[in-house]
């Protein structure tokens, strides 16, 4: 069975117990770390649902990096920046999502030449914040799924970013406000 | 006798008076950018080492041209390439690498530090390289964030251009609102816009 992207990815820097808030579609994305704080929290109560493979201090870039981090850790997501781990990933059923850098038109698309185009490979748009800023036709050229990371900073920031994105990136105090309105908004109906 | 480029003080002052400045990545987009109200072209691509005619057909049009340094071609981003657009007549260089600020300084061209938004947990350190290397000028990429995220950042020092998904008189205005002197966009409708 393919993995599955949650609609919300919890930042956490593995070093501190980070849950995903009840009530919403949400895992924990686990960016900046080390491998052994990497292995704790995936041996832990709260496992991350994503790594950000790329910035786990004393981790590989190779196919046996992303094997160890999908297999023994069974950890179904994972975020580079280098196509074939992320094909590497999706070769192994879970879902490799390519950084593709977002700060003007022109490396947008330079970004975009890099990518496998290959299933179940999706994007990393960074900052994700900008997918707000898109044309159309930008983006239907970023494969999905779409994660947007990146300085989305505010429930209303969020939200819209979920009306283009299939996923963002949030920290836990604005994962919290996002889950408690839907709680909110649960209990009215 | 060689040219001699404006000080930075005079550079952010021709950007202040026409703050839509032009972003070409090819000669296709030069002519244009020299028929328009654009007081200086940004070069992001092209040939490093064969841009000396470029540079004085943008003179001739009583325009500045900024080039970044790590973007185009046939240059390696260091100190020996920085000379080498000093002598061509360029006169600002664009980089995201803190190190070649002061060489940039000390060739009597204006020093724009690129800054790229990530995400906030990098904003900080991203500030205080900039702090360290102390540009002439900031600029931010995505430039169309910069509305968003200036709460998140300290005011700097320096003058701050927007580049980056700039497409509309409404990106300009509220990028201007925000405190930027000025906008580098590749939107050939926008080059000089918002003039005095």
């Amino acid at each position: 069975m393919l993995s599955r992207l949650p609609a919300i990815l919890v930042a956490s820097d593995g070093h501190h117990a980070v849950h995903a808030p009840p009530g919403v579609d949400a895992g924990v994305l686990v960016r900046d770390t080390d491998l052994a704080a990497l292995v704790h929290r995936a041996n832990s109560d709260c496992p991350p649902q994503a790594v950000d493979i790329d910035s786990v201090a004393g981790l590989g870039s190779d196919d046996y990096a992303v094997d160890f981090v999908t297999g023994r850790l069974a950890v179904p997501i994972i975020l580079t920046r280098r196509p074939q781990l992320a094909a590497r990933a999706a070769e192994r059923g879970q879902i490799g999502l390519l950084h593709v850098f977002a700060y003007d038109s022109t490396g947008l698309h330079r970004s975009l030449e890099g990518h496998p185009l290959s299933a179940g490979v999706g994007s990393v748009v960074t900052p994700g914040l900008v997918i707000l800023h898109l044309r159309d036709d930008e983006l239907a050229a970023i494969p999905r799924p779409i994660l947007a990371y990146g300085l989305i900073d505010s429930v209303a920031d969020a939200r819209a970013c979920l009306e283009v994105a299939d996923a963002i990136v949030v920290r836990p105090g604005l994962a919290a406000k996002l889950a408690a309105q839907q709680v909110e908004v649960d209990t009215r109906r | 006798m060689s040219y001699a480029p404006p000080d930075a003080a005079d550079f952010i002052a021709r950007v202040a008076a026409d703050p839509c400045c032009a972003a070409i990545i090819g000669e296709e987009s030069l002519d244009e950018a020299l028929a328009s109200r654009a007081p200086v072209i940004f070069m992001l691509r092209g040939n490093g080492l064969t841009i000396g005619h470029l540079v004085r057909r943008i003179h001739a049009a009583n325009k500045l041209v900024a080039v970044h340094v790590d973007l185009v071609g046939g240059l390696r981003a260091d100190r020996a390439s920085i000379d080498w657009l000093a002598g061509a007549g360029v006169d600002a260089v664009i980089s995201s690498h803190g190190q070649l600020m002061a060489a940039i300084r000390h060739c009597g061209m204006t020093a724009i530090h690129r800054l790229l938004l990530v995400r906030r947990s990098q904003l900080d350190a991203a500030v205080a390289a900039i702090g360290r290397s102390a540009p002439n000028i900031v600029e931010i990429l995505p430039g169309v964030l910069l509305p968003s995220v200036v709460g998140m950042m300290p005011r700097f020092d320096v003058p701050v251009l927007a580049g980056g998904f700039v497409r509309t008189e409404a990106d300009v205005h509220a990028i201007l609102s925000a405190g930027a002197l000025g906008v580098t966009t590749s939107t050939h409708e926008l080059w000089g816009a918002a003039g005095a």
